[in-house]
Formats: structure tokens, C-alpha cells, sequence
């Protein structure tokens, strides 16, 4: 019902029945302010008033009864009493309106505003009897009376007025009750009918919404799908509003596209005997897919040529902007000059060929010379191999004697150390000697001294011997054989002397020994002390020796694990000979394989040299 | 080390010396030999005389002045004494060397090599001195050294050759083949000049 409703309608009619929901919510409203309002007047002419004039009664009575109790308390001061007398008479008038007052507003029992009337013209006469005694000056008798009436009196008032005060208070609690219900009551309906008109504006306008919304979702998605090429979409409506309208003429446009991209998909399918039917004047995809169905007609005749083998051709493209056919002028005069070029490649490439095969001839025959100087190299690679052995062999000899010779440079060190010890002692020795032909020199001069002792007896037994020579020749006859005796001990004196000479030679003799004795140990402290130099250099030497010896030792351990290591290089050296060898036999197999494989490309190539000239260039 | 000493034969050089200290020790008077060498001695002396015997000679002491040998004889001497301790007399003539003691007695001492006029040698304690005397006159005669006693044979004497002049022509009573010079003693201590008899003022 709703969407065969224009759109405006629709919008008229929600927002009418929102507006009358509106204006019956206002009107409840108003009504129930109204009724408040009665009762607030109401609650103010009746309990709040009578309460205010039953307060000032009875605050009036208080006072009067104070300015009672000043009277007969200071009646002494007349002038005083008198404008006490006037105050009260004014309370008193006060007291009679307001009574007047209550009694017109209250809605209880006016009985009571009445008795509370009565008890106060009682009072005014207990009064006056009072105040007349004071005026008397009976003042005691003033207190008295006062004493025993007027408190009864003024103690019954205060009662009355307490009682009409008391129903005043109830009254205006109940008017207040009564308020509240009536505030409770018009918040509840209000606040019901303003949800009520909350609901209807939301549904209203939900309503309202989805139909225009929907169909125009519909629409929308379809056209999405057209823009991204889908024509299989189906768009359709049955309603009769704008939007239907809208959507069939989008069914329409579809339908259309459809066909169109049939055709295309047709013609791109290679059928050019197609047919384009224009839908209209205006149609300018019709019209267009009929041009490009003439032109792919034409380029395709071209292309028919060209498979022929007829390159002679001239394309001319449709228009500057014909990239397809410019495309194929390039690609007929491309193929043109590349036909060209490969009639010119294959003449180069029959050269080639024919190169090739002298060049694969003369590989082979270099092969051929390659494994004499591999079988060559091999043997001198083996003889190298043996000469490293033998060499390694050596060296580990030389080696082993290196070490045997430090060894006993070592020995020879140790002994050239004792022998320098051995020569140090020999050394002390020859000094000791030295010393000891020293001492035997001083003995020899001891006995030189002694002998000349010897010498100096001799001659004196030699002149002795003299003196009795000549005393034996004075005796005479007598003398003679004193004479014998006296040359006997000449004799003997002059063999002393002749001894003591020899001694004496001697001793020079000792002395002289002795001094080349010393001399000799001097010289062969000296030898010593050279021996030891030269021994301490030749120690040197030696050590100097063994450290060289050493180094040769290590020198010859590298040579050993060099020559090792060659011998592993000569092995290696062997073996990649024997590669080499293997390779060259490849090359040559593969030289031959290369022979066939240009022999079969000369082949080819005369093959293609016919089929190049099977198209027309010019 | 070897080598070296081979050069010296260390047991050879032992052997010596152990010779040596072997002669050392060994005693140094061998009876037998001292005998031998006594009674050739003896011998030689039992010979002597028999020389001497067959002739007349004049017994005499030689000894050497200045190298030259001369002689006195044994008659005329009354002892040799070395020439130990003397003074030298002051402002005596050059040939008198000076005074000594013999035995508590003051003698002088002649040089006869100043009298002679011989080349003096200088003194030392090989000189000796010859005591002669006579019963009028003692002097000691200073003597190089002295040879020994011997007897000159009166045959032996020749005359004088010419070289002695002066006081040796006059004081040598002969010189025989060998040389020597035999003073005549008698005549030397009975020269006057000997006698110094001099007063210094």
C-alpha cells in the first residue's frame, strides 16, 4: 500500500499524525498544571491563613497576659500602668479580628473559634475586676484574684487555640497529600504519551526509509556491477513509483551492453563475418564496431599475403593513431630486412661452418701432439717422484747425522770444559812448581853461602898447611915428615877449595836451571793460560758448532717434511697429468664430435640457404 | 793431550832424581876409595924425595905479585897469615902499607909491588901476608896470593934477564925457567931503605 504512494504523500501523512500525537500530549499537560494551581489557592485561603491569624491570636493573649502580670507587679507607677493598660486593650483588639478572621476560613467546626470568643469576653471581665483592684490599691488582693482566675482563664484559651491549630495542620497536611497524588498522576500520563510518540516518530520514520532506501540499494549495486563490466546483471520493478522507473530504464541500458559485448567478444574471437546492426543514429558503438570489423578485414587479408611469402606488400595504417597498423608495416619491413639479414647470416654461416672444420682438424692433430707431451711429461713427473724419494731419504739421513753431530758437540763441549778445569789445576800446579824451584833456588844460595864457609876454611887450612910447610923446614931433617903432612893438608886444602869451586859452579848451574826452571813454568802458565783461551774458543767453537749443527738439523727436518710434501705435490702432479691425459683424450673425441657436428651445420646450412630463397624480398 | 807429553819423560826425570837423592844419601866417605886415593897420594910423596934427593936446592915459598910469581925462602919466613885486620900508617912512605898484630906483636907491612914499581891490584881478603924475619929485622910482606912451598934446585937459577931493573934487579936473587922471581931476603931486610925512620914536624 505504502510503496504505490508517491514519496511526498508518504512524508505529509507521518509527519501529520507525529504533530497531532504532539498536541494531544500539550493539552493533558496544561489541564493537569491548571488543577494544580486550584489546589495551591485553595491551600492558601483556607488552612495557611487560618493558621497565620490563630498564631498572631495567640501570641496577642501571651502578651496580654504578661501586661496583666506588669500591672498587678508594678501597680505602685500609675502613669506606667496606664500605657501597659493601652497596649493591651490594643492586643485585645487584634485578637477579637483575627478570631473574626479564622472564623470565616475555617472549614472545621466554627463552634470552636466561637468558645476560644466566649473564654476571651470571660478573661476581659477578670480583668477588669483586677485592674479596678489595683486601682483601688488593693494591690494583694489584686494578686490574688489574679492569681486564681485569670491563669485558669488564659490556660483554657491557650487549650481552644491549640485544638483549632491542631485541625488547621491536619487540613493543610491533607491539601498537601492531595497535591502530590495529582503531581504524581500527571507525570505518569505524560511521561507515557511522550514514549508513545517516540515509538510512532521512530516507526514512521523507519517505514518511510526502507521504501525509498531499498529499491535504491537495488539500483545502486547494479550499477557497481556494470561499472566493473558485469552485463549479466538482470534489473527489473514492478512498482510504479520514480524509483521503478528508474530501474527498468537501467534493465534497458543492460540489455544493450549485453548484446553489444556478444559482438566484441565474437569479433575478438576471430569472427570477422559478423554483422553490426546499429540501434540508432546515434548508435557510436555499433558504428564503431563496424570499422574495426572492415580493418581487422583488411590487416587480416595482408597477413594472408604475407604467410604466402609475398613481403612485397605496403600496409597503410587507418589513421596516425592505427598502433596495429602501423605495427604491421613495421613487422612487414622487419620481416623484410630480417629475411635479408638471414639470407646474408646463412652465406656468413656456410664461411663458418667450413672455418670450423679446419679449425676442428687442426684441434685434433694438436690433441694427437698434446698426449706425446703429456706421455712426457709423465715419465719426467715419475723420475721427479724417485729423485724426491731419494732426496727425502738423504735428508733424513743428513738429519739423523746433524743430530748425532750436536750430540757430540755436546760431548766435545763438556769435554773441553773438563779439559779447561784439567788445565786451570795444571795451571796451580806449575805455580806451586815455581814456587818450590823458587824455594830450591833460596836453599841453593844457603848452600852457596855455606860453601863460601867451605872455601874460606880451605884457604885458611891452605895456609895453615903453609905455615907448617915452613915450620917443618926449619925443623930440618927433623921436619920432614911434618913436611909430608903439612903438603897432605895442602893437598886437602886445595881439594876443598877445587870442591867448593865445583860447588859453587854448581850452584850457578842450579840457579840457572832454576831461573829457566821458573822461566819454563812461567812459559807453561802462560801455554796454560792460552790453552784455556783456546779451549774456552774452542768451546765456543763448538757451541757455536752445535747451534749451527742444530739449525742444519732443523733445516734438514724442513727439507724432509718438504720434500715429504712435494712428493704428495709430484703424486698430485701425477695424477692430474693423468686427467690432463684423460681430458685430451676427451678433446679428442670431442673434436671429432665437433667435426660431424659442423659437417651436419654445412648440411643445414644449404637447407636454409633454399628456404630463404623461397621469399619474395623485391 | 797425549801428544803433548810425550815430550817430557816424566819417568826418566823420576829415575834421575830418585838417583840423585840415592847419591844424596848414600855415605859420602867410601872407605875403600878414600884409601885408594890415600895411598896414591902416598905414593906420589914417597916419589918426591927421591927427586929432590939428588940434588942440593934452596927451599922456598912462592907466591904471585900482580901475576907475576916470586919467591922466598922457607929460612928467612917465620909465618903466613891472611891479611885480616891492619892500620894504615900516616905519613909513611907509600910502599909501607900499614901495621898489624901477630900474636901480641906490632909489625909493618910491605908492598913490595910499590917498590918494585909493580901495578897494584887493590886489596881483599885472599891477600896474605909473609912474615919474614932475621934476627935483626921483621915485617910482613903482602902477597896476592900464595902457590905453595917448593924447592928450587941451585941449577934451576938463571941470571936475571934485562927487563929486571931498579929495586928488582937489586932485591931478585934469580929467576928460573918458569919465571919466578927468588927474592934475596938477606939482602931486602938488611936494605936500609926498608927502615923508615922519619920525624914529621
Amino acid at each position: 500500500m505504502l510503496s504505490n504512494m508517491k514519496i511526498r504523500s508518504r512524508l505529509a501523512i507521518g509527519f501529520s499524525v507525529l504533530v497531532l500525537f504532539l498536541i494531544l500530549t500539550g493539552g493533558l499537560s496544561l489541564k493537569n498544571i491548571a488543577a494544580e494551581g486550584d489546589l495551591l489557592s485553595e491551600f492558601y485561603e483556607h488552612p495557611f491563613a487560618v493558621t497565620n491569624a490563630i498564631h498572631q491570636v495567640d501570641s496577642n493573649i501571651v502578651r496580654m497576659h504578661r501586661g496583666m502580670k506588669d500591672v498587678v507587679l508594678y501597680a505602685s507607677d500609675r502613669e506606667d500602668m496606664e500605657v501597659t493598660l493601652a497596649e493591651i486593650d490594643g492586643c485585645e483588639r487584634i485578637v477579637y479580628q483575627q478570631l473574626a478572621l479564622a472564623r470565616e476560613r475555617f472549614l472545621g467546626d466554627k463552634g470552636k473559634i466561637d468558645q476560644i470568643k466566649e473564654s476571651m469576653d470571660q478573661w476581659k471581665e477578670v480583668r477588669g475586676r483586677t485592674i479596678a483592684l489595683v486601682r483601688q490599691g488593693k494591690i494583694k488582693e489584686a494578686i490574688a484574684f489574679h492569681k486564681t482566675y485569670a491563669r485558669r482563664t488564659v490556660t483554657k484559651i491557650d487549650a481552644q487555640v491549640n485544638e483549632v491549630l491542631r485541625f488547621s495542620f491536619g487540613k493543610a497536611e491533607s491539601f498537601a497529600q492531595e497535591s502530590q497524588r495529582n503531581q504524581r498522576s500527571t507525570f505518569a500520563l505524560t511521561a507515557v504519551l511522550v514514549a508513545l510518540a517516540g515509538i510512532l516518530a521512530a516507526l514512521i520514520a523507519f517505514a518511510i526509509t526502507a521504501s525509498i532506501t531499498k529499491p535504491l540499494t537495488d539500483a545502486v549495486q547494479a550499477a557497481e556491477r556494470l561499472a566493473q563490466g558485469d552485463v549479466s546483471v538482470e534489473i527489473g520493478s514492478d512498482s510504479a513509483d520514480e524509483l521503478g522507473q528508474l530501474l527498468r530504464a537501467m534493465g534497458k541500458m543492460v540489455h544493450s551492453m549485453r548484446r553489444l559485448g556478444e559482438t566484441a567478444n565474437r569479433i575478438a574471437l576471430g569472427d570477422l563475418d559478423v554483422d553490426v546492426a546499429l540501434l540508432s543514429e546515434q548508435d557510436v558503438f555499433g558504428s564503431a564496431m563496424r570499422n574495426m570489423v572492415a580493418s581487422l578485414n583488411s590487416l587480416a587479408e595482408n597477413a594472408d599475403r604475407i604467410a604466402s611469402g609475398d613481403l612485397t606488400i605496403e600496409v597503410l595504417p587507418a589513421s596516425p593513431k592505427d598502433r596495429l597498423g602501423h605495427s604491421f608495416r613495421t613487422m612487414t619491413s622487419n620481416v623484410r630486412e630480417l629475411t635479408v639479414e638471414i639470407a646474408e647470416v646463412v652465406n656468413v654461416l656456410a664461411g663458418s661452418a667450413a672455418e670450423i672444420m679446419t679449425t676442428v682438424s687442426e684441434l685434433a692433430s694438436s690433441s694427437a701432439q698434446t698426449a706425446t707431451s703429456i706421455s712426457e711429461t709423465n715419465a719426467t713427473v715419475q723420475e721427479i717422484r724417485q729423485t724426491t724419494d731419494l732426496t727425502s731419504q738423504k735428508s733424513r739421513q743428513v738429519y739423523e747425522g746433524a743430530h748425532r753431530s750436536a750430540q757430540i758437540a755436546r760431548t766435545g763441549r763438556e769435554s773441553v770444559n773438563s779439559a779447561i778445569g784439567g788445565m786451570q789445576g795444571i795451571d796451580e800446579r806449575m805455580g806451586f812448581i815455581a814456587e818450590r824451584i823458587v824455594n830450591l833456588s833460596e836453599q841453593s844460595q844457603a848452600i852457596g853461602e855455606i860453601i863460601a864457609t867451605v872455601a874460606d876454611l880451605a884457604e885458611q887450612s891452605n895456609l895453615l898447611a903453609v905455615n907448617a910447610a915452613i915450620e917443618a923446614a926449619k925443623a930440618g931433617e927433623h921436619g920432614k915428615g911434618f913436611a909430608v903432612v903439612a903438603q897432605e893438608v895442602k893437598n886437602l886444602a886445595t881439594q876443598s877449595k877445587q870442591a867448593t869451586s865445583q860447588v859453587r859452579s854448581i850452584i850457578g848451574q842450579i840457579q840457572k836451571a832454576t831461573t829457566a826452571a821458573v822461566l819454563a813454568t812461567e812459559q807453561g802458565s802462560k801455554a796454560v793460560e792460552a790453552g784455556v783461551k783456546q779451549s774456552s774458543e774452542a768451546g765456543e767453537s763448538i757451541r757455536q758448532l752445535a747451534a749451527s749443527i742444530e739449525e742444519s738439523s732443523n733445516a734438514t727436518l724442513q727439507i724432509v717434511t718438504s720434500t715429504q710434501e712435494q712428493a704428495i705435490g709430484m703424486d698430485q702432479i701425477a695424477i692430474a697429468i693423468q686427467s690432463i691425459n684423460q681430458a685430451s683424450d676427451q678433446n679428442v673425441e670431442g673434436s671429432r664430435q665437433i667435426e660431424a657436428a659442423a659437417r651436419n651445420l654445412y648440411e643445414l646450412n644449404q637447407k636454409l640457404q633454399q628456404l630463404v630463397s623461397g621469399y619474395k624480398v623485391a | 793431550m797425549s801428544v803433548k807429553s810425550s815430550s817430557i819423560d816424566w819417568a826418566a826425570l823420576l829415575k834421575r832424581q830418585e838417583a840423585a837423592f840415592a847419591a844424596a844419601d848414600a855415605p859420602s866417605r867410601d872407605p875403600e876409595r878414600e884409601k885408594a886415593l890415600l895411598e896414591e897420594r902416598a905414593r906420589q910423596l914417597s916419589r918426591q924425595p927421591e927427586r929432590a934427593a939428588g940434588a942440593t936446592g934452596i927451599e922456598c915459598l912462592e907466591f904471585l905479585l900482580s901475576g907475576e910469581r916470586y919467591a922466598i925462602e922457607l929460612s928467612y919466613i917465620a909465618a903466613t897469615l891472611p891479611l885480616t885486620d891492619f892500620t894504615p900508617l900516616f905519613c909513611a912512605p907509600s910502599f909501607v902499607l900499614g901495621v898489624t898484630n901477630l900474636r901480641g906483636r906490632i909489625i909493618s907491612i910491605l908492598d913490595l909491588r910499590r917498590f918494585f914499581e909493580l901495578p897494584a891490584l887493590g886489596l881483599s881478603d885472599l891477600n896474605r901476608v909473609i912474615v919474614v924475619a932475621d934476627d935483626r929485622m921483621e915485617f910482613g910482606v903482602l902477597a896476592d896470593s900464595i902457590v905453595g912451598t917448593r924447592s928450587v934446585a941451585d941449577g934451576e937459577l938463571l941470571p936475571l934477564p934485562d927487563t929486571f931493573t931498579g929495586p928488582r934487579e937489586e932485591f931478585a936473587a934469580g929467576v928460573t925457567a918458569e919465571r919466578m922471581a927468588l927474592l934475596d931476603m938477606g939482602r931486602i931486610l938488611s936494605d936500609p931503605r926498608m927502615v923508615v925512620h922519619e920525624e914529621v914536624g
